[in-house]
């Protein structure tokens, strides 16, 4: 997409109030009568809605980079950087996902103001929503969540997959939490993922702490900075924290001594069909980093299993992978 | 698309001057395998241009793209090194493969265009905000500056970046 003739002008004020408003958003102190105002701004005239999600769209392409590199190590590089020459009229040539990826963010950034949302990730994908308090959900691959924010409280509903949510401190002190199957989580000041998994949910904790009401059970577990838990409606186990099963947060897949049918489960969760081993390859160990990016990136991990391990890819279709011990 | 007036203008210009841009590059550059790939993208660029003028200073013109070229190419080898640092100084990022190594340098490069012209400072605050999602107290704190401060770089920030996008209304 160009800015060319095809994307009309807006009024320099209008931009103006936008910007303003992008920027009180990010600034994590947003209150309730501000995202009130927002949501009515947005709503008095179809060009405010375009140019807040062409902000959108630009937020949206810096945050492409995270399935690079990590966004610390971005900056950093950017800062090693010398000051760069100065050119007049910049014309950027292609600027990939500003069309609907950002529309889609926008609406969603709409709606979750004032009304029940729903964010959902295709297999192979992940999304970051900038919420209206500030909270930072990222979505995995195939993972859906609906957002429910009004006056009184801060919910979501984790349906499917997998979220890393970092909470930001509310200005109208409204209560937050996540539901899942499983139990309903109730952050403190925290960043921590979930996982609703096939039969139990793994919840990781990073920062903070986070305490799990178990559907049915009378008391809630506090899970620290540096644990996980497994559980399911009745049970539950804590464990130290697994750093390397939080990659996807950096659009990364990482092993650490890990068994290969484990790692492959992961992977699977990435590509459409089936992808499996024999048990043989299964107790393979591995370790490595591997990107989560571009059309197809678990082709290149299973090149590099390939490579690394004594395995062999059979592939009966692009929907069927088995990996075999060679 | 071009009409045939046009490329044969263009043909005409490649013809006189290409010889002589390949060496005003070759001087720039200090390669004469960059400076040959510049010149070609110079003439590449000029087939996609809508309307060309007629060029009263042809070289004057064919300069003028080319320069741009040559801060592209100086401002990626400049991206390829400082991320080169940033590779050596943290060992548990890995060893990207060729076809890594080309995203992660084009995506670089998506930022610096659309960051460059702004101070170092404002930029390590835009960065923080929107690829860290710190919050402007955060911020604020780690840099030793007011909120006011960050939110006023962050007001710069964005206008440059809606402007390099899409340009602003007179």
């Amino acid at each position: 997409m160009t800015a060319g003739p095809a994307s009309p002008t807006i009024p320099p004020d209008i931009v103006d109030a936008a910007i303003g408003w992008y920027v009180r958003q990010a600034s994590g102190q947003m209150g309730s009568d501000e995202q009130l105002g927002l949501s009515r701004w947005l709503a008095e005239h179809p060009d405010h809605l375009l140019v807040w999600q062409r902000l959108q769209g630009i937020g949206q392409q810096l945050n492409e980079q995270r399935s690079v590199l990590p966004p610390a190590s971005t900056r950093s590089i950017f800062r090693r950087l010398p000051d760069l020459e100065r050119r007049k009229a910049v014309r950027l040539l292609s600027w990939l996902l500003l069309g609907s990826g950002s529309l889609y963010l926008g609406r969603d950034h709409l709606k979750d103001a004032a009304f029940p949302a729903d964010v959902r990730t295709a297999i192979g994908e992940r999304r970051e929503v900038r919420l209206a308090d500030g909270t930072l959900l990222l979505l995995n691959t195939d993972s859906a969540v609906d957002i429910h924010f009004d006056q009184n409280r801060r919910r979501i509903r984790l349906r499917r997959g997998e979220i890393q949510i970092v909470t930001a401190r509310d200005a109208a002190d409204r209560p937050f939490w996540v539901e899942t199957r499983d139990a309903r989580l109730v952050p403190i000041g925290t960043r921590f993922s979930v996982h609703q998994q096939a039969e139990t949910s793994l919840l990781a904790v990073s920062e903070g702490a986070v305490e799990v009401f178990g559907n049915g059970q009378p008391n809630a577990l506090r899970v620290a900075a540096g644990e996980q838990l497994n559980f399911d409606g009745r049970n539950s186990h804590a464990e130290p924290l697994d750093e390397s099963r939080q990659a996807w947060t950096d659009g990364m897949i990482s092993a650490e001594g890990r068994r290969l049918d484990d790692l492959l489960a992961e992977l699977g969760r990435y590509r459409k069909g089936y992808l499996g081993c024999t048990p043989e390859a299964g107790e393979l160990r591995i370790t490595g980093t591997w990107p989560l990016r571009g059309d197809d990136p678990t082709e290149a991990v299973l090149t590099s299993l390939e490579r690394r391990l004594p395995v062999r890819i059979q592939r009966l279709t692009r929907y069927w992978v088995k990996v075999e011990a060679r | 698309m071009s009409t045939p007036t046009v490329s044969n203008s263009i043909a005409l210009l490649y013809c006189e001057h290409h010889g002589w841009l390949q060496g005003w590059l070759r001087r720039k550059l200090n390669c004469s395998q960059h400076a040959a790939d510049l010149a070609q993208d110079t003439f590449v660029r000029l087939l996609a241009k809508p309307e060309p003028q007629r060029l009263r200073e042809p070289r004057a013109y064919l300069t003028t793209v080319a320069r741009g070229l040559v801060i592209n190419h100086w401002r990626r080898q400049a991206l390829e090194q400082a991320w080169l640092d940033e590779l050596a100084a943290r060992p548990a990022l890995v060893e990207p493969s060729p076809e890594e190594r080309r995203l992660i340098l084009e995506t670089l490069e998506e930022i610096a265009r659309l960051l460059d012209g702004l101070p170092p400072r404002v930029r390590e605050i835009f960065l923080r905000s929107q690829l860290e999602g710190q919050t402007y107290p955060i911020i604020a704190e780690q840099l030793g500056i007011s909120v006011n401060v960050v939110q006023k770089a962050m007001l710069r920030a964005m206008a440059h970046c809606y402007k390099a996008q899409y340009g602003m209304p007179a």
